[in-house]
């Protein structure tokens, strides 16, 4: 039976800041009368996550996604609210806690920047209390399935970007956390290296069945890894659900592309309500068509205009995302 | 194009002013806490040391006339040590000055910029810790004359500690920490420039060997011509102080060409 | 038994690796000699100077201050070898977030934090430095039995030196910057450079009995020179455990307080 990992009820997370006005006056202005603003970063966040998913949790920058990790993995503490990880409080953060989680952050290093890869996973195995056979295992087979073996005795500074970001997982990884925490995984790397980390989840999740919650700005890294998303703004949830649902929620319409040998009539009524985007020459047009509408509109267009190539996509979760964010209206609830 | 770059030295001044005061307590205790604590331990040790000599001159010098050297030593401390230029070295080893190196406003100056947004805050303490010292009587004879010069000179004094540390910056193009040198450096210059036991009461050698050296103009000149003292030769020594900065500042100008060429820009 | 193991075996492993950095800054090794040869010799000749012209100060003549000095210098190396780097780490891991890292490991985070770097080069002048305790307390001279108690006296020196800093740091938490938290414990250590008696009584009184930082070298020198101030030694072992009760009270405080910021 699957049991649930996260589970949190109203979680607030409310930060203080000071308002500065702009120039030296304003500096020694707040130096004296600090003009303080609260604001919150997470607001009533609900969430259940179970056993074995892997959750995306989507949302601009600044709108609490790491807040929530943070909040999840006990390095700050809630406002209000509160929250189960793995059965415990997670700002009481026991040791027992510690040692089932993993947080990789995209923008941040645990590793040390003056000595190999190799020394720092030796450290980390003293942390984690790793039996010495269980390391050499763990640090052979994720050295292998990332393909960065032959680096490991190689200063860290000396390392690319993804290199880096390659050790990093590895250094997360090395205890076998039951539930692993991705904050931009994959933040800054080339596409290359982009797919590698994420073959690299999806191969590990298949072999050990851990939980994942990924953030990412990267909707590649949300479609190829998280059946499941989360979308968040201004501290707020806003979507909890499927991917496919997500897809569809500002309705199930499908992409259509269509290519002229001579240009068509752009004035003809069929193109109404299609929101159609011409190109420059009149030969190609890309339209939205309801889905149960596509059969019947798609055999008018082919019979009345010289198509010569046609094609069909369902909106991609990126065009939904940028539409939503630019009309959080549109979101149910 | 002089007006152009006016305002980015007064932009940069500004900033650096303002990022200087954004960490409030921070500030106040990078400020003050070495210079109370350098005045704190001087004085007692001094105190002390005259009180179990019950009150005898050392080498002909009072207690009243060290203690008062020292609250002087401590106003020329306060002017001429306080900035710290650290972040130069730091910038060059995680490779964050390659953003400065594609502005149109070179990084020496951004440092000097710094500096002086620092000097301008500094002046106000400085003003501050006179009012106190003067109001507990540790500095009865107080000529204007004196006072402006020895700030003019010890102002001069900051700009060749500021080359220095700029030069020690430079040298981590190479090295992989610099506080380390800039550290002996410091510990030298604190006793050679007499800002604990003043140069008259040095072996008279080694005072004429460190006249060749900038040393005593870092301290001990400055704190002397604040107390008026007839033994300071001042066209001599604005002139040497003068002589020292050029110096400095053509070898830490040299020394950044050399390191550029050098630079690798880790981390990017 | 195991806790005691796995912090065995993280320090352990944090000194191989403060190695192996060290390993790879070979010109920094000389520089550190130059640098602790400097601070050395400079102080050494500031007291030799004072004591040209005075013969005892607060009853110690100069071999009992050099004595002293020494005993500062040698809780200096070992506290910049094992201590000092991880305040200014802490300083800028509180600024850059990176303190997360620390509260996620499964061992005490205050641990984590404050052992995290060593920096072994700083123990470079150390042998130098105990073999003129040696000389210099054999010109006391040092009974056998006060020479018994000099490696305990000086961890306790050490001790409480590290724990004075560290409830000096933990206002770091309520200061965002750091620096200028550092800045005051280099200054503490400063003044605890002097003995107690060249300060003033207010000052000295201060300075003992609301934070201890004269009696950190004071305290264990003078136990070792003067039979009647035996008292001086229980009196720090109360001041390392009520501190120790204060720092990890204010360390989790300060951890409500930590906001870890984004890079």
């Amino acid at each position: 039976m699957l049991g649930s990992v996260v589970n949190c009820c109203d979680l607030t997370k409310e930060y203080t800041t000071s308002r500065k006005e702009p120039g030296l006056g304003g500096t020694v202005k707040s130096l004296f009368s600090p003009q303080r603003i609260t604001h919150a970063a997470v607001r009533d966040f609900n969430l259940t996550i179970n056993t074995g998913e892997i959750v995306g949790l989507l949302g601009p920058n600044g709108a609490g996604k790491t807040t929530l990790i943070k909040m999840l993995t006990g390095i700050v503490p809630p406002t209000k609210g509160n929250a189960t990880v793995l059965g415990f409080e997670p700002f009481k953060r026991p040791r027992e806690f510690r040692k089932r989680i993993a947080l990789v952050m995209g923008q941040k290093t645990q590793l040390w920047w003056d000595i190999p890869a190799f020394d720092s996973f030796q450290l980390l195995q003293r942390y984690y209390e790793i039996p010495d056979t269980d390391f050499k295992r763990r640090v052979g087979d994720l050295g292998e399935m990332l393909g960065v073996t032959n680096l490991f005795h190689t200063h860290l500074r000396r390392l690319s970007l993804g290199e880096r970001m390659k050790m990093e997982l590895m250094a997360c990884l090395l205890h076998n956390p039951d539930l692993c925490f991705l904050d931009e995984p994959t933040i800054g790397l080339d596409i290359i290296a982009q797919k590698q980390i994420r073959d690299f989840f999806k191969e590990y999740q298949r072999n050990h069945r851990t939980t994942i919650i990924l953030t990412s700005h990267y909707m590649a890294d949300i479609e190829a890894l998280c059946p499941r998303i989360v979308l968040v703004l201004k501290g707020q949830k806003r979507f909890d659900g499927a991917i496919k649902d997500f897809e569809g929620v500002l309705g199930r319409e499908k992409f259509v592309s269509l290519a002229f040998s001579t240009p068509p009539d752009r004035e003809h009524g069929l193109w109404n309500d299609l929101n159609p985007q011409w190109d420059n020459s009149g030969l190609s047009v890309e339209l939205q068509i309801k889905e149960e509408q596509l059969r019947e509109i798609s055999i008018q267009i082919l019979s009345t205009f010289p198509v010569i190539d046609y094609s069909t996509e369902k909106l991609p979760i990126e065009r939904v995302l940028k539409t939503l964010l630019a009309n959080p209206h549109l979101l149910p609830g | 194009m002089v007006i152009a770059e006016i305002q980015k030295w007064r932009i940069t001044i500004s900033v650096s002013m303002s990022r200087f005061m954004a960490y409030k307590i921070d500030f106040f205790l990078t400020l003050l806490a070495p210079s109370l604590v350098f005045i704190l331990i001087n004085y007692n040790v001094w105190r002390s040391v005259y009180s179990f000599r019950n009150g005898a001159n050392i080498d002909g010098i009072s207690m009243d006339q060290m203690l008062h050297y020292q609250c002087w030593a401590f106003i020329v401390t306060l002017i001429v040590r306080s900035h710290r230029s650290w972040n130069l070295a730091e910038d060059i080893r995680l490779g964050r000055i390659t953003s400065f190196l594609l502005y149109p406003f070179e990084v020496w100056k951004f440092h000097a910029s710094e500096f002086l947004g620092f000097q301008i805050i500094q002046m106000a303490t400085v003003c501050i810790a006179l009012t106190i010292l003067r109001l507990l009587g540790l500095l009865p004879e107080l000529s204007l004359q004196a006072l402006l010069l020895g700030i003019l000179f010890s102002l001069l004094v900051s700009g060749l500690w500021f080359a220095l540390e700029f030069l020690f910056g430079v040298t981590a193009f190479w090295l992989e920490e610099t506080w380390v040198a800039r550290v002996v450096f410091q510990l030298f210059a604190v006793f050679l420039s007499g800002a604990f036991i003043p140069l008259e009461l040095f072996p008279p050698p080694l005072r004429d060997a460190l006249s060749y050296t900038p040393f005593p103009l870092m301290t001990s000149v400055p704190a002397n011509i604040f107390l008026n003292s007839p033994n300071v030769a001042l066209a001599s020594s604005f002139a040497s102080l003068a002589i020292w900065i050029i110096l400095v500042a053509l070898l830490a100008a040299f020394t950044w060409k050399r390191g550029v060429k050098h630079y690798t820009a880790a981390g990017i | 038994m195991t806790i005691t193991r796995a912090y065995l075996g993280v320090l352990g492993q944090l000194l191989l690796n403060s190695l192996s950095k060290l390993l790879s800054f070979r010109l920094n090794f000389i520089l550190f000699l130059f640098a602790e040869l400097a601070a050395f010799s400079t102080f050494y000749l500031t007291v030799d100077f004072l004591y040209q012209h005075i013969t005892t100060v607060g009853g110690w003549n100069r071999t009992h201050f050099m004595f002293f000095i020494i005993w500062w210098q040698c809780v200096m190396n070992l506290h910049s070898a094992f201590a000092a780097p991880n305040f200014w780490n802490f300083a800028s891991e509180l600024q850059n977030g990176n303190l997360d890292f620390r509260l996620l490991r499964p061992l005490g985070s205050l641990f984590d934090t404050f052992t995290a770097i060593t920096r072994p080069i700083s123990l470079v002048i150390f042998p130098l430095n105990a073999s003129l305790l040696v000389y210099y307390g054999s010109q006391i001279p040092l009974s056998a039995s006060k020479w018994l108690a000099v490696t305990p006296l000086l961890l306790l020196s050490l001790t409480l030196t590290i724990l004075i800093e560290l409830l000096i740091a933990m206002s770091m938490f309520w200061t965002t910057g750091g620096d200028g938290v550092n800045f005051i414990r280099i200054q503490c250590q400063q003044i605890s450079k002097w003995p107690d008696f060249v300060y003033p009584r207010v000052f000295r009184v201060a300075f003992t009995v609301g934070i201890p930082i004269l009696a950190t070298s004071t305290f264990s020198v003078r136990a070792l020179f003067d039979d009647g101030a035996w008292w001086e030694v229980p009196f720090l072992v109360c001041a390392c455990i009520t501190l120790w009760l204060v720092i990890g009270q204010l360390w989790r405080l300060g951890l409500r307080r930590y906001e870890s910021a984004s890079s």
